[in-house]
This record gives C-alpha cells, structure tokens and sequence, in this order.
C-alpha cells in the first residue's frame, strides 16, 4: 500500500489522483467522528466533506510535522467543535433525535421488536454521548470509535496527555451515571460548583 | 502493569471500578460505526477540481477608509515635523562630516584587528556620538547665551 506520506508529497505536486486516494482512506473515519459528534447525517457530511476541502486548500503548508492522519483529525475535530459552538451560540439544540434526518443504528435482521429495543437502546447511549461536554466528547469518541491513543488523541487536540487521560476518565464516569440512570452530578460531589463538571474551563453544553 | 494487577487483586473497590468502567466501554461499543455515503468522495473532488469558493475579503466602509487615511495623513505629518525641528541641528554638514571620518576610523580599525574589532567599532561609535552630543549640547548653549 501506497504510504500517506507519498501520497501527500504527490497531492501537493498537483496530483489529484493521489489526493483522492486519501480522502477514500479517510473517508470513513471522518464521517463516523463528525456523526457521532453532531448527530445529524446532513451536517455530518457537510463537515466531513469541508475537513477533506480545507485539508486540499493547505496542503501546500503541510510540513510533516504531525502524521496526514492526526492532521486530517485535527481539521475535522476542529470543524465539529466550532459547529457545536456556533449552534450553542445561536441557541439551537443540536440533538435532532425526531428529525428525519437524525442518525439511526438499527440491524435489517431484527425483527421489529428487536429493532425497537435497539434502537431504544441507541438513543440512550446517543443521549448519553451528547450529555457530555464537546470537550470530554471529543475526546472519547477518538478514543473509543477512531481507537486512536491518549497521544494521538493529545496530538489531535493540541493537549497533554494527561489532560486528555483525565477527559476520558470523567467522560466515562459520566457515561456510567447516565446510563445506570444515575445523576451525573453525582459523581462530582465536592469536586466543584453545582452546574459545573470537574477540569479547567469545561463548561457544560 | 503489574503493580497495577497487583494492587487490583487486593483492592475490591478499584476492581469493581474497573468492571464498571469496561461495562461503558462495552456499552459504547454498541454503537455502530457510520459509513460516508457513497458518493461523498466523488463530491468533494468534483468540488476541489471545479475551483472551491474563496474567502471574501470584507469591505470597508467608506468612513473607515476615510478615517484610517487621515490617520496615516497625520502620523506623516507628525514624523515630518519631528525631524524637521530635531534633526535640523543634528544633521548639519559639520556633524556629519565628523560622522564619516570617525566612521572611517572605526572600520579600518575593524578591518585591520578583527579580533577585538566588534569592541573597538562599538566604544568609537559610542565616543562619536558622545561628541556630537556634546557639541550640540555647547552649541546651544553658546546659541541661548546670545
């Protein structure tokens, strides 16, 4: 298989072939962050497919420094968060679970009931993923879905590791009192100002 | 690590923390992954191949244009009467006449020691100046006592 490296080195030579050769590489695993960060397919593909856009426009700037992976993440994780900031801003819910167009996770081998239970199920766990912070989100979605490390998940996000450690660790406390139908709140007594989740600077959503 | 699984073979309360963390882990993994349409990369192509839309630049508003150029107007004005009234004294032929030997002296010295030549050029332009400081300083005083 043809490196990222190269592939890199002859999209910047104007070799569009070689990009999109990448962007099929990485496709996938842009769309599944962007969907399970905003949880809306159209909007998921809309910035999935800016990622791959803006990642072209500064090719030419790209030195090396990190993997084209990492960057390609840092570029989409990027997007999600701005889009996540944009809708709090414009006081809009992001959670479009009775939209049309909202993401749904069934099996065609169900059988009804079945596909019921697991789409229940789905819409708690995806309840649950979007309870978090963008910030803890962020962070064990990479983790967990793009089963990417806790340093390149750092690298990623511009973080220390040990931050990042610490994001995931209260991202899934979190996760375990929301889907044991626990108060999240909870598990932070005497760690902090009601309304406010442990760590620097994460505000809840 | 194996001070990890030790510990955790003693502590009941870390184990069961753990068993509850991997339960989440468990519970996440059910989520399915999301697969990118299948046109998604035919799309982008097309729209990097067709030219993607540029940003566009802001345009001022006429008053902004206006404001920054008396800004720029008066700041020339300013570093124009600056030099004028400072400068006049400092720049007269003399002076500058007596800049150029020292200079001269300063670089032949720096051509012809270079060990210690970045000192020497810099004490002969710090006694240049000193000098041209202090004429100008006696000249002035010469001028007032007038």
């Amino acid at each position: 298989m043809v490196t990222d490296e190269l592939l890199v080195h002859r999209a910047k030579s104007g070799d569009l072939k070689a990009y999109e050769i990448l962007i099929r590489r990485y496709q996938h695993k842009v769309y599944d962050l962007a969907a399970k960060m905003v949880r809306n397919r159209e909007d998921a593909r809309d910035l999935a497919q800016d990622t791959f856009i803006r990642v072209y426009q500064n090719l030419p700037r790209f030195r090396g420094d990190s993997s084209f992976g990492t960057w390609v993440y840092r570029v989409a994780s990027n997007k999600c968060l701005d889009y996540l900031r944009k809708k709090k801003v414009e006081g809009e819910r992001v959670v479009l679970s009775t939209f049309e167009n909202d993401v749904h996770f069934s099996d065609s081998r169900d059988s009804p009931e079945e596909s019921a239970i697991r789409e229940d199920e789905n819409r708690r766990l995806r309840d649950a993923l979007d309870s978090l912070p963008k910030a803890y989100r962020i962070a064990i979605i990479l983790q967990h879905y793009q089963q990417l490390s806790y340093k390149e998940i750092a690298e990623v996000l511009e973080l220390p590791v040990k931050t990042v450690a610490t994001r995931i660790y209260r991202a899934k406390i979190i996760l375990r009192e929301k889907l044991t139908g626990g108060e999240a709140g909870a598990v932070q007594a005497g760690k902090g100002k009601p309304g406010q989740l442990p760590g620097k600077g994460i505000s809840v959503i | 690590m194996e001070k990890l699984e030790a510990h955790l073979s003693r502590c009941p309360n870390c184990r069961e923390e753990l068993a509850s963390l991997r339960e989440v882990d468990r519970s996440l993994s059910r989520l399915p992954h999301e697969y990118a349409p299948s046109n998604f990369a035919d799309e982008i192509m097309d729209c990097i191949r067709n030219g993607t839309p540029k940003a566009q630049p802001v345009e001022k508003r006429w008053w902004a244009v206006r404001l920054s150029f008396i800004r720029d107007l008066v700041a020339a004005a300013a570093v124009t009467l600056v030099l004028f009234w400072t400068g006049g004294h400092l720049f007269d032929s003399q002076n500058v006449n007596l800049a150029g030997q020292k200079m001269d002296i300063a670089v032949q010295t720096y051509v012809r020691v270079p060990v210690d030549a970045f000192t020497r050029v810099y004490y002969t332009v710090d006694s240049l100046s000193e000098q041209l400081l202090l004429k100008e300083w006696n000249s002035n005083e010469v001028r007032e006592s007038r």
